[in-house]
């Protein structure tokens, strides 16, 4: 932890993204709901452009509810994270959530874990 | 722009010479040449006015002073020239009010004329003046009240600027308001038009079974991506679909066309519900695959008449809401297709496909997800499957109709809440003639 570095943060009226750095991995601590409305702040979150080789985790421990709009831009961060060599991990998502990501069956291709500490490399 | 005329000239003071000289009309022009030969340099004064009585006269704005009761004392040549008016028609023979329209003159006199009295001053007054001829002339009126060294009132000055201008500028910003106004039903009904081709306009009447379906369109400015059908495929045997594009606008709306019309031509290519999704995935996974992907969730369900009254119902789930079934004995639940993938994604989506039997009295629901997220208060609230499996409870057992009308009514009541369209699809074993509900 005593790494991690606060590389940015970004507020929608019902979403925020907090960017840490952990050894070189991007976390992203999100905390609200992830809707049509609050889209943008999640895809500039997990936009990895200019930087190959890029691991993010998409920590959800604190998001309320996800749409398929947030399935969408789940599904091309991880096409673009993946073709630049990195990966994307969505990591402690609540049961809503967890239920939208099965529903959709998004689970069964991106990575997708119980805790933060599972979703970081070893 | 300096508008105020000399204190000395008025009343009747028209003949008078200002205090300035002839004017710069004798000067030497030296302003075009200022490194002339000479190296004269241009005096500041010949640039400002000198004749205060020229600057009176022929300021580009209109001048007049009226006595207190309105007679007009004094006027400029400008505003004489505006109206058409001989100085001698108007000095000593008209009030301010006798030069304005009947709306003008009204407005003056129970508005503009007490305010002034009261005030001392009113700026910004819109009037319109009558010219001799007939024809009005938009102005902006600011009037003072001059008063002399005892305080006492004396003589009201009136400054009149032109204000066909900004007459034009408000018709044309009226005009380009009106036109975006028409702009704006261009749109919505071209989104209407759109989304009306999106979907079947009548469902065909299927032998032994009810059918019911509504399209909530949640904003009228933009097209969803919510799609249904229900068509023959042979005999006794029908497919049905419902799905919804993942966002909005024209290139969901080409992804709702094709995957509507793939699933139509995959169905008669081969019935089987897993193979018609995995056709559609096929063709949504070629067409967009690149920067702006689109993918849909669909469920299809290929219908067989039972040849008892009932049908056997094979359903297909590609990533979408589970379809809701409402039995005739009033019982009501989900038929999950867990493991179902959203279609276009992967080259080979995982579908999962589970058998359903409809018999007579039992309806089957197929639905998109703008009912169950739709926000139900302030603080995050959403509508969810819990509350909908609870109102499918109440409502069984029932029809294709009545539970369209009672969800299209529950979408109504959600309001602003439902920011998402919402698709409807229903299908009902009618009961048999004189078959009493159970």
């Amino acid at each position: 932890m005593a790494d991690a570095e606060t590389t940015g943060t970004e507020h929608a009226e019902q979403l925020s993204a907090v960017t840490t750095d952990r050894d070189g991995v991007r976390v992203v601590t999100l905390a609200g709901e992830i809707d049509h409305h609050t889209g943008d702040t999640l895809r500039r979150s997990l936009d990895g452009t200019g930087v190959p080789g890029l691991r993010v985790v998409a920590d959800m421990h604190q998001v309320t509810f996800m749409d398929s709009s947030g399935i969408n831009i789940l599904i091309a961060a991880h096409t673009a994270l993946t073709e630049a060599g990195g990966w994307l991990r969505v990591a402690a998502a609540r049961n809503a959530v967890k239920r939208t990501l099965g529903l959709v069956g998004v689970d069964a291709f991106i990575d997708c874990r119980d805790t933060l500490e599972e979703a970081l490399p070893d | 722009m300096t508008c105020r005329p000399g204190d000395a000239h008025e009343p009747g003071a028209s003949a008078t010479a200002g205090p300035g000289t002839s004017g710069a009309a004798g000067a030497p022009d030296t302003r075009d040449a200022p490194g002339a030969p000479g190296g004269a340099r241009v005096p500041l004064a010949a640039l400002l006015e000198e004749n205060t009585e020229d600057l009176y006269e022929n300021a580009p704005c209109g001048y007049l002073s009226t006595l207190l009761d309105g007679d007009i004392a004094k006027i400029n040549r400008r505003l004489l020239d505006w109206l058409g008016y001989r100085r001698e028609d108007v000095v000593g023979h008209k009030r301010f009010a006798d030069l304005l329209t009947v709306g003008g003159k009204v407005y003056y006199e129970t508005h503009v004329a007490p305010l002034l009295r009261m005030q001392g001053e009113l700026g910004g007054v819109a009037l319109e003046l009558r010219a001799a001829d007939g024809s009005r002339l938009p102005v902006l009126a600011t009037s003072t009240v001059k008063t002399g060294d005892d305080g006492q009132p004396l003589l009201i000055r009136i400054t009149l600027s032109d204000a066909r201008d900004r007459r034009a500028y408000e018709t044309e910003l009226l005009r380009a308001r009106q036109e975006a106004d028409r702009e704006r039903e261009r749109i919505q009904s071209l989104a209407t038009t759109l989304q009306r081709t999106l979907l079947p306009p009548v469902l065909d009447d299927v032998p032994g079974l009810d059918v019911a379906a509504h399209y909530h369109i949640a904003s009228p400015d933009s097209v969803g991506g919510d799609f249904y059908d229900l068509f023959p495929l042979s005999h006794g045997v029908w497919g049905m679909f419902l799905g919804d594009v993942c966002g909005k606008g024209a290139s969901a709306a080409a992804v709702t066309s094709l995957a509507r019309y793939t699933l139509r031509a995959a169905a008669v290519y081969d019935p089987d519900p897993a193979a018609v999704l995995g056709n559609l995935n096929t063709v949504l996974n070629h067409e967009y695959n690149g920067d702006d992907p689109r993918f849909c969730t669909v469920v299809f369900g290929l219908l067989t008449a039972d040849g008892r009254g009932g049908f056997r119902i094979t359903l297909a789930g590609g990533g979408h809401p589970p379809a809701l079934v409402m039995r005739a004995d009033g019982s009501a639940d989900y038929l999950p297709t867990p493991g179902g993938q959203l279609i276009g994604v992967l080259p080979d989506a995982h579908i999962v496909t589970a058998p359903v039997h409809l018999s007579p009295g039992d309806t089957l629901l197929l639905y998109t997800d703008g009912l169950t997220e739709a926000h139900t208060d302030q603080s995050g609230g959403r509508y969810g499957d819990e509350a909908l499996l609870d109102f499918a409870r109440a409502l069984a057992p029932t029809t294709a109709s009545a539970t369209v009308e009672a969800l299209s009514g529950l979408l109504d009541a959600l309001g602003t809440g439902v920011d998402d369209d919402t698709a409807l699809l229903a299908i009902t074993v009618p009961r048999r003639a004189g078959e009493e509900e159970r």
